[in-house]
């Protein structure tokens, strides 16, 4: 009869197989490790290089590049490694250089380059490429900004028929302007609609001290604040020359209705203007020239109403 | 020679008979006095009141379309002063006249301005009579002696002015000298009449005769075509004598006339605002300019060669009184002012000889320009 190795093994056997086991589950544990965890960032994270169309330049155009880098924590954009403005060759040169944080990790350059380049016909130019270079702590880091082709073309014919008169470089025509008399026309109506608008506002809230067609009563109204109370013979001319002006000949009870076809706006207020005339009479050719809180009250009303009808 | 015939009449009414009682107890009363002189004043003025609309009423339905000019010529009964009319041919000047005479009893006389007519054709005149003898009789101005109330110069500016001064003193005075004595005219109202249409051998009124007549009223054809129309086809007023004779005689007795005047320019006392409101109407007619009056083509300072008269401003304001009595009040209103300021001031009022020969066109213009170039108050 075999008896069991494991029953027959010794200590020293049995001390091994344990050590192999863990070693094998330590090993595929850090299998499982290295594998479920994710590398470290790299240090330039974005980087984006934002160019304009490559063809239809001439001498003189600008050309403008767009740089959009995003970086790890910690990184600085070294200043130097940017190209210097000026000139970078004899028909390239750099017209603007801006460096724009956007945010804490995210820099935004904007390279304006200026073409100096008169070819004869259609050429194809490189603007050349750089390194940008960062820093973190004592590492440094490179972007490479690729150069960028475009091409360019010449601003004179190829062949010149100079016996038709015409000359070596010409002006393009004249572009026809858009009319802008409609515009104009909407806009000077606009305008005097609304000073006309404003003005009659003023008119008629009697503003216009040299026009006072409209603000006898308002007048009437501010004097009459100020008028005491054992003045009412005084309070009762100045509601009289309201009137009179109004009229622009003096206004009597008994020329009311000629009154009310000048001023039909007046006609809704006619029990008090019939009250206000019989009052005055009395009070000054009837020889009762008393009156009390009452009338006062009645007649700086009337004035009021007056100064509502008369701004319309 | 002769004599005035003293002629008096008392109507026997019942507020004639409660006046008269009041005037017996009055002054036996003086505590009670004041009260029953107040009551007397204002029976007298409800009861003339009546009577004159009612007079007013009745020359309406004989001179249709005329209601101004009847209004004015009851105010100047009223105030107790002279008419001068003007108007067309033909508008009622005489009709109107003489229903005025008719309703106000008494004498009427009229004489026809012409060239020929003397001062001495006023006061008699000279015929043979049957047996072949000479003899001298009153002429219109004294045949009815004191009972004359109603005298019609017909075209009064063909007279002389010799004739228009004999009037003056009659106007004015209500007497005139004859025969070595005076003849008194206590009730006469005179009334002229001056034609608009014809100017040729005329003589114009003397501003002195032009300022006696206390209104000049312009007759103006009835501009309403019903008015017309019954003018034109109803027969009643073909008839002028049976038009005149269905106006109720003595409905205003004449000789009480002055009585209620002086009593209406007693009773209403203007209040100071309205002294200042005539005094500036007065002031502006003699410098209109002054108070903002302007008319076309005219220079101002330069329009006015005199204003009205002082007694032509007793006149305005007696005619003031006597409408706003009409008008049932006891106070003078600015209205009643205007009402009359046309007719008594317009005919006093004497413009520049450059501008004289547009009277007719400036004169409306000014009274109007100056009506609403003063304020009252």
């Amino acid at each position: 009869m075999k008896s069991s190795p494991f029953l027959h093994c010794k200590d020293s056997d049995f001390s091994r197989q344990i050590v192999k086991y863990a070693r094998s589950i330590l090993v595929y544990s850090l299998f499982l490790l290295v594998a479920c965890s994710e590398g470290l960032p790299p240090p330039i994270e974005r980087f984006e290089f934002e160019t304009p169309k490559p063809f239809g330049y001439v001498i003189g155009d600008k050309i403008r590049h767009r740089i959009v880098i995003e970086t790890r924590s910690g990184i600085q954009l070294e200043p130097t490694s940017l190209p210097a403005k000026g000139d970078l060759n004899r028909w390239l040169s750099i017209d603007q250089i801006t460096v724009r944080p956007a945010s804490k990790h995210l820099t935004e350059i904007q390279l304006t380059y200026q073409i100096f380049y008169a070819p004869l016909e259609v050429k194809m130019l490189t603007i050349p490429g750089f390194k940008l270079r960062f820093k973190q702590g004592d590492q440094a880091i490179e972007q490479v900004v690729p150069e960028w082709s475009f091409t360019v073309s010449p601003i004179h014919e190829l062949a010149v028929r100079k016996e038709e008169g015409n000359t070596y470089r010409r002006p393009d025509a004249t572009p026809t302007l858009i009319s802008s008399e409609n515009a104009w026309r909407l806009l000077s109506i606009s305008l005097a609609s609304g000073l006309f608008s404003g003005l009659f506002l003023a008119f008629r809230y009697g503003y216009f001290v040299s026009f006072p067609r409209r603000s006898f009563f308002s007048r009437a109204n501010s004097r009459l604040k100020k008028v005491q109370p054992n003045e009412l013979g005084l309070a009762l001319v100045i509601v009289h020359q309201a009137f009179n002006q109004l009229n622009h000949k003096p206004l009597f009870k008994h020329r009311l209705s000629e009154f009310y076809r000048l001023r039909p706006e007046f006609k809704e207020i006619g029990p008090e203007l019939e009250w206000f005339f019989n009052f005055s009479n009395d009070y000054f050719f009837g020889g009762n020239p008393s009156a009390g809180a009452d009338e006062w009250a009645a007649l700086k009303r009337l004035c009021q109403r007056c100064v509502e009808l008369e701004r319309g | 020679m002769f004599s005035p015939k003293p002629k008096r009449w008392q109507s026997l009414t019942v507020s004639n008979v409660l006046l008269r009682l009041i005037d017996l107890i009055a002054p036996a009363q003086p505590c009670t006095g004041a009260f029953f002189k107040t009551m007397k004043t204002d029976s007298l003025f409800t009861d003339w009141r009546a009577k004159a609309l009612q007079f007013e009423k009745n020359i309406n339905q004989v001179v249709i379309g005329q209601t101004a000019t009847v209004r004015n010529v009851l105010i100047a009964i009223f105030a107790r002063g002279h008419v001068l009319l003007e108007g067309g041919v033909g508008v009622g000047k005489t009709t109107l006249l003489r229903a005025v005479a008719q309703g106000l009893g008494g004498s009427y006389q009229r004489i026809e301005g012409t060239i020929d007519l003397m001062p001495a054709d006023l006061i008699y005149y000279t015929y043979l009579n049957h047996e072949g003898r000479p003899c001298v009789d009153p002429g219109p101005l004294l045949k009815e002696g004191e009972q004359l109330s109603t005298f019609f110069f017909n075209e009064i500016n063909r007279a002389r002015p010799q004739v228009h001064s004999l009037l003056l003193r009659a106007m004015s005075e209500g007497s005139v000298s004859a025969f070595n004595r005076e003849y008194r005219f206590p009730h006469i109202q005179v009334f002229a009449d001056r034609n608009r249409v014809e100017r040729e051998e005329t003589f114009e009124l003397p501003a002195a005769a032009r300022d006696r007549f206390l209104m000049e009223i312009n007759v103006n054809t009835p501009a309403d075509d019903a008015v017309l129309d019954e003018l034109m086809f109803n027969p009643r007023f073909h008839d002028v004598d049976s038009l005149i004779a269905g106006i109720q005689r003595d409905s205003l007795k004449y000789y009480e006339l002055n009585e209620i005047s002086g009593l209406i320019q007693k009773t209403l006392e203007p209040s100071p605002r309205l002294r200042k409101y005539a005094l500036d109407l007065w002031k502006a007619s003699a410098d209109p300019g002054q108070y903002g009056v302007k008319l076309s083509d005219v220079d101002m300072p330069s329009l006015i060669q005199a204003g009205a008269s002082p007694r032509g401003m007793s006149y305005f304001i007696k005619a003031a009184k006597v409408r706003a009595w009409l008008d049932n009040r006891t106070v003078l209103l600015p209205e009643d002012v205007q009402a009359v300021y046309n007719v008594t001031m317009a005919h006093r009022i004497f413009l520049a000889p450059v501008y004289a020969y547009r009277k007719d066109e400036l004169m409306p213009q000014l009274v109007n320009g100056i009506l609403d170039a003063v304020a009252a108050p």
